[in-house]
């Protein structure tokens, strides 16, 4: 199968005002292959998001790619104009965030905001034409009356409405590859359930990267997983593996730390310090500080990637032993 | 129950805001909490859950007199607070402490974090001198895992884990016997979340302490607590044991709600129930059941007859016509 998404040794560094740099993004390599759905979990500042901004490449100001390529449909999206990219965004890729309120134009109508994107990847299309897509994607969202729900504006529509309308702009121009940064984080829990089977019937045949904090939303709803831990990719693999056989002590940490239903004693496993600003990563295994199983060589140099199996695999120095 | 057990007694606890600004129009009422009834044992932990707009905040402000109440009662070691002048309600101040969701909100950036522990202590002019207060100040940070040294510090400094650690530390500091925890991990990470969590459940004990402990996140409350109240719309629509709501859930929402949390672990397919529309707002209440235009079991008379609390065995109540105790379980 071929991989719509492929990040070859990405590194990121951020400069500060100062001009001082700082290494966030440490060699991240990973592939979605088509048609599967994958999810970057990790904390905040792990740079999971940065890792999605660098594919629509809508990275902030202070993000300095150093190296690496980024390949959308084995186009390197690094070498693209910016010209390119107005044409890529929205009909080859498109994002949903995590707030909707913010995503939206508040003094625009709904309807105006999803045909807008049509609009810029079909332009000789008739403002009818136009309009009857816009219908047909509010209905395929769920959202009821779509005729008198395209006048209103953002401020007349809920929380889990707005986030339907959000995915139906990504949806506009059927993307190969929809990227979802938090997208139900803000919403309530049944409400996240809905968007969640909403996203999961729009996925037949299309690929899904979920950025999320949330593992149980990977273990739902994605083939894929790739654990992330300041700015290293710590582990990764079918998602059955990764959370069944966790293999590096961070993924074993986050999973034990998580308060399950099953869940029944009185002490939860707790992951010992905070996690780090990228001004206080240490070199070698960025983890080296907070794990139990640290040795000298994990902050001295990086570990290699270990292949557990043809599903699984994990940049950890316990496991060297069993590289191939 | 042992009366002198009971810390806090709640008895048709209700407030309703008039959200018509207009002085001439008639008044329009949003039913924030209504008729909420239940007691609160010393040394245990209450939870709170429901979604946005169901109440639970504004039941936290109720009961410590933060907000004025519409009517009910609130008794507190056998007093009813509720008439109590702002002078006369001091003690409760001392009493009882909350903790905010916003770690970072809640404490001044401009103030050094030892004297913001400080404050409540020179306000209720509990010690005399500079040094007791210090005393007192650096105790509470090392009983929460932070360093006396770091007294002299600004909240800048800190981590947003560290943050809620001193938040705790400024409710400690007054040795309070309630602690209402609103929202209290909700916006820290999975990792530091366990660890904040840890220490709630071991200052409990240390402290002798009773906590409210409100969340949106049942698997957060369930670790947490040892009853659990579930709202809806100003309402409590279930109240059971800890345990016993999860495996004897009678209530529809509670089954909707527990089916809707993403489990971690990828073996596990379950069922989901999937809730239509969006909690409906709290103004124009349905005169029936308020959970019945979302329900998935409702009939007729849930639009018409409104639900009453019922006991369907020892301390599990549940507000619907048409549970029995147990729904939940097999599937």
């Amino acid at each position: 199968m071929a991989d719509i998404l492929r990040f070859e040794n990405f590194r990121l560094d951020l400069q500060n005002d100062e001009g001082q740099r700082y290494n966030l993004l440490d060699d991240i390599s990973f592939s979605l292959p088509d048609g599967k759905a994958l999810g970057i979990v990790g904390e905040s500042g792990c740079g999971k998001s940065i890792t999605s901004l660098a594919v629509m490449r809508l990275l902030p100001a202070a993000a300095r790619v150093v190296g690496g390529s980024v390949y959308l449909k084995g186009e390197d999206l690094l070498k693209k104009t910016e010209q390119e990219m107005y044409q890529i965004r929205g009909r080859d890729v498109a994002m949903v965030f995590q707030d909707p309120v913010t995503c939206l134009n508040p003094v625009l109508t709904i309807g105006f905001q999803i045909a807008e994107a049509i609009r810029r990847h079909n332009p000789e299309d008739s403002d009818a034409a136009i309009k009857d897509r816009t219908l047909a994607l509010l209905n395929r969202v769920g959202i009821p009356n779509p005729e008198k729900r395209i006048k209103n504006y953002p401020h007349q529509f809920s929380g889990g409405m707005r986030q339907r309308t959000m995915i139906a702009m990504a949806i506009a121009c059927s993307p190969g590859l929809l990227i979802a940064d938090e997208a139900t984080t803000a919403l309530d829990v049944t409400i996240q359930a809905q968007v969640l089977d909403l996203m999961m019937r729009l996925k037949e045949g299309g690929s899904f990267m979920f950025i999320t904090h949330n593992l149980g939303i990977v273990a739902e709803v994605c083939d894929e997983v790739t654990v992330m831990y300041a700015g290293q990719i710590v582990e990764a693999g079918a998602v059955e593996e990764v959370f069944l056989h966790p293999a590096h002590p961070y993924t074993k940490g986050l999973l034990l730390a998580l308060p399950t239903l099953e869940f029944t004693g009185k002490k939860l496993y707790n992951i010992p310090g905070v996690v780090p600003t990228v001004q206080n990563f240490t070199t070698g295994c960025r983890y080296a500080p907070r794990c139990d199983y640290a040795k000298p060589v994990c902050s001295e140099s990086k570990p290699v990637r270990c292949v557990l199996n043809d599903n699984h695999n994990v940049a950890c120095y316990l496991y060297e032993e069993v590289r191939v | 129950m042992m009366d002198e057990n009971v810390l806090l007694r709640v008895r048709a606890l209700t407030k309703h805001f008039n959200i018509n600004n207009s002085w001439f129009s008639k008044p329009l009422l949003l039913h924030a909490v209504d008729d909420m009834n239940f007691d609160l044992i010393r040394g245990q932990t209450l939870g709170v859950v429901g979604e946005s707009g169901s109440g639970k905040s504004t039941l936290a402000r109720l009961l410590l007199k933060l907000i004025p109440a519409t009517s009910g009662e609130v008794t507190y070691r056998g007093q009813n607070i509720l008439p109590l002048k702002e002078r006369q309600s001091n003690f409760l101040r001392r009493d009882m402490q909350m903790i905010f969701q916003d770690p970072y909100a809640s404490l001044d950036p401009r103030i050094r974090i030892g004297d913001s522990i400080a404050e409540p202590l020179w306000e209720h002019k509990l010690y005399r001198t500079k040094d007791e207060v210090l005393e007192r100040v650096g105790t509470m940070l090392e009983r929460v895992g932070l360093q006396r040294e770091m007294v002299h510090r600004f909240p800048h400094e800190f981590s947003g884990g560290q943050h809620q650690r001193i938040n705790i530390a400024r409710a400690l500091v007054m040795n309070p016997r309630l602690i209402i925890c609103d929202e209290a991990v909700s916006s820290l990470d999975v990792s530091v979340q366990a660890q904040v969590l840890n220490l709630f459940n071991q200052l409990k004990e240390e402290f002798d302490l009773t906590y409210i402990f409100i969340s949106h996140d049942l698997s957060v409350v369930k670790f947490v607590s040892d009853t659990i109240i579930v709202m809806y719309l100003g309402e409590m629509m279930e109240q059971a044991p800890a345990g016993e709501l999860f495996t004897e859930t009678a209530h529809p929402y509670t089954k909707a709600l527990i089916s809707a949390i993403p489990n971690p672990n990828p073996t596990v397919k379950k069922k989901r129930i999937l809730l239509e529309g969006d909690i409906p707002g709290a103004v124009n209440l349905p005169s029936g059941c308020r959970f019945c235009s979302r329900c998935y079991m409702a009939q007729s008379d849930c639009e018409s007859t409104h639900p009453e609390l019922r006991e369907i065995s020892p301390d599990h109540w549940v507000r619907c016509h048409y549970s029995k105790a147990g729904i939940g379980r097999g599937d």
